[in-house]
């Protein structure tokens, strides 16, 4: 006999409306564990939080209660500075109790400022070095192809990594075995921590350089939910054989005005009269996070 | 004194020659278990894994020339259940690839086996293709298993071995030609435990890999000029048998290693530390000095590094020379 745990579906996608009401929420909620826990890596968690928000709550199946479901997608997350957007969406999503969000990067706590795989449920990878989560993705879907499992895995990436050369070994493996169960994604922000990425190491085309690897690419405004979900719709659509990737051009300190492309935020401590006007900036959404 | 013992017996009395018996184990282990997958990099017939791929082909992924990513899918695989196979040569796994091998094979436990082929000085290719620091940069890895297996019948032993153990394993492997020493009927391999070959009152020859013919025809030669020399071969450099490298030490007051290897940081550090630490006693330790080597014929090398029995009675001798009387 079946259990009905067995039958219980994943939490049902959201729609665009519902998708920005929440990434309002996620803003907020990032900001205020940013203010009480004495500091985050804000702005690429601002500039990245609208991609990672379209895959956790609308094309990834996962479920906190059941986080090792074998039939759910693998979510992995590549530049482990990114941790905080992924620290609210899993506690949202009930991976862990929320009032774990106020020990952020404590000693001791498990949610460290970077991701490492086995500290809480959903952190699927060890993020900190960057360019290594794109081979893991690779292999966890050749692995769920091998098995005849259905589920995707979706990397999120940032565009500074793309420097590393491991990330096109893993980008000629996964379109050599035609790969079309992995969807990527990079927060094109436009800064790595030297400087601008069009200084430091200019890896653009970068959606040319995929396709000429033989994904398939599609490049939008990464903080325009409608956009986004649309390209991950395409990229989504069942029986594909090619690997894809949505390039989302961002905005460091993304929705937060005096954040917005300013590297003093680069790592943000915010004092109570900044936590305000952030909040401040911060409208829509529906404080249910 | 008679240097017959019972373990003695698990030597054959003639060694042989066998060929490629780490494709045939692997085949086997396919055969065995349906969650084990083969991983390569452009060197499929090289590492002896072609014959698990014309078997196995949907459990055989070559990744061509990227052994970075390929350590990395491995370990995405092993995520999902799966005991990945990872094969180049020692050098590419371990060198070029450090950084995979350690935050995310070491630094998870991952159930991947590293499998590096042709140790130490047994490449033609010179330098870049001679692993010889390969066991220091493994066993400093924390949790990382290390095996040097010494012939084709542990060889046989060792691979079902590595996909019992639930963690991450480097081996070293031999292909082609490969000698056979230990008897397959009576020879048992298991990971962590050294194997006593032969019982001596003066010195303890401790081994590993392919320096253990050497070091019995050096315990041959020292028994002809009255130095009695025990032997302890250890298939696994980590975790070292402790306990094993003591009481035979302890009985014998003298220490000599032995390994195609640097002498920095494989066996002969690991036994130097235990002795340190527990029982410290005269040590002489043989393998490569502080140097890379030249290119040449295995032969040549082991002889002009000092891999052979005549370095081995000589270091013995020093050692005993030392020897401290309890």
């Amino acid at each position: 006999m079946t259990s009905p745990e067995e039958f219980r579906p994943f939490p049902a996608p959201l729609d665009v409306a519902e998708l920005s009401a929440k990434t309002a929420d996620l803003r907020r909620l990032m900001i205020e564990v940013a203010h009480r826990t004495g500091g985050a890596y804000l702005a690429q968690a601002l500039s990245g939080i609208d991609l990672l928000t379209a895959i956790a709550y609308r094309f990834a199946r996962g479920d906190g209660a059941r986080p090792d479901h074998p039939d759910r997608d693998r979510l992995l997350l590549s530049p482990g500075h990114y941790a905080l957007a992924l620290y609210v969406v899993l506690a949202d999503r009930g991976y862990f109790d929320r009032d774990l969000l106020w020990t952020f990067k404590d000693d001791g706590s498990p949610l460290e400022l970077a991701t490492h795989r086995g500290t809480v449920p959903g952190v699927e990878a060890s993020g900190g070095s960057l360019g290594q989560v794109l081979s893991l993705g690779v292999g966890m879907a050749l692995a769920a192809r091998r098995r005849g499992q259905g589920h995707r895995v979706f990397v999120m990436m940032s565009d500074g990594e793309q420097d590393e050369g491991q990330i096109w070994e893993a980008a000629a493996s996964a379109a050599h075995y035609r790969l079309g169960n992995l969807v990527a994604t990079i927060d094109a922000n436009g800064f790595q921590v030297d400087g601008p990425c069009a200084q430091v190491m200019d890896m653009e085309p970068l959606a040319d350089k995929y396709r000429a690897f033989g994904w398939d690419a599609i490049e939008c405004d990464g903080n325009d939910m409608a956009a986004v979900v649309g390209a991950f719709q395409a990229l989504c659509a069942p029986g594909r054989q090619r690997p894809g990737i949505v390039i989302g051009r961002t905005v460091r300190g993304r929705g937060i005005s005096f954040m917005e492309g300013n590297p003093a935020f680069h790592y943000a401590r915010l004092d109570p009269g900044l936590r305000d006007r952030a909040m401040a900036d911060l409208e829509g959404g529906t404080d249910a996070v | 004194m008679t240097l017959t013992t019972p373990t003695q017996s698990l030597l054959l009395a003639r060694p042989a020659e066998a060929f490629g018996p780490y494709k045939q184990a692997l085949i086997a282990l396919g055969e065995a278990r349906d969650d084990v997958v083969v991983l390569g990099a452009d060197l499929g017939t090289s590492t002896e894994i072609d014959g698990f791929q014309a078997r196995f082909p949907d459990r055989y992924f070559n990744v061509g020339a990227a052994e970075q990513n390929e350590i990395d899918i491995a370990v995405g695989m092993s995520f999902e259940g799966d005991i990945p196979f990872v094969h180049s040569f020692g050098v590419f796994l371990t060198r070029r690839a450090y950084e995979q091998v350690c935050v995310q094979v070491a630094m998870h436990r991952a159930n991947v086996k590293l499998v590096g082929v042709i140790p130490g000085l047994t490449s033609r290719l010179g330098p870049t293709h001679q692993a010889i620091e390969d066991l220091a940069l493994m066993r400093t890895l924390p949790g990382m298993t290390v095996l040097d297996p010494a012939d084709a019948t542990e060889i046989s032993q060792m691979v079902p071995a590595m996909a019992e153990v639930d963690g991450p394993v480097y081996a070293r492997m031999m292909r082609r030609e490969v000698p056979v020493l230990l008897d397959p009927e009576r020879y048992r391999f298991r990971i962590g435990q050294a194997v006593p070959l032969r019982s001596g009152a003066d010195v303890l020859l401790v081994t590993t890999g392919l320096m253990l013919a050497p070091v019995l025809a050096a315990a041959d030669l020292l028994a002809a000029r009255g130095v009695s020399a025990a032997v302890l071969h250890c298939p696994t450099v980590k975790p070292l048998d402790v306990p094993a490298v003591l009481d035979l030490a302890a009985t014998c007051r003298a220490v000599v290693t032995a390994e195609n290897h640097l002498v920095a940081g494989g066996l002969g550090s690991s036994v130097a530390e235990v002795l340190g630490e527990r029982l410290p006693l005269p040590l002489e330790r043989v393998g490569i000095r502080d140097t890379f080597a030249v290119p040449g014929s295995p032969e040549y090398l082991f002889a002009r590094y000092g891999l052979d029995a005549q370095e081995v009675v000589e270091a013995a001798l020093r050692a005993v020379a030392r020897r401290v009387q309890a």
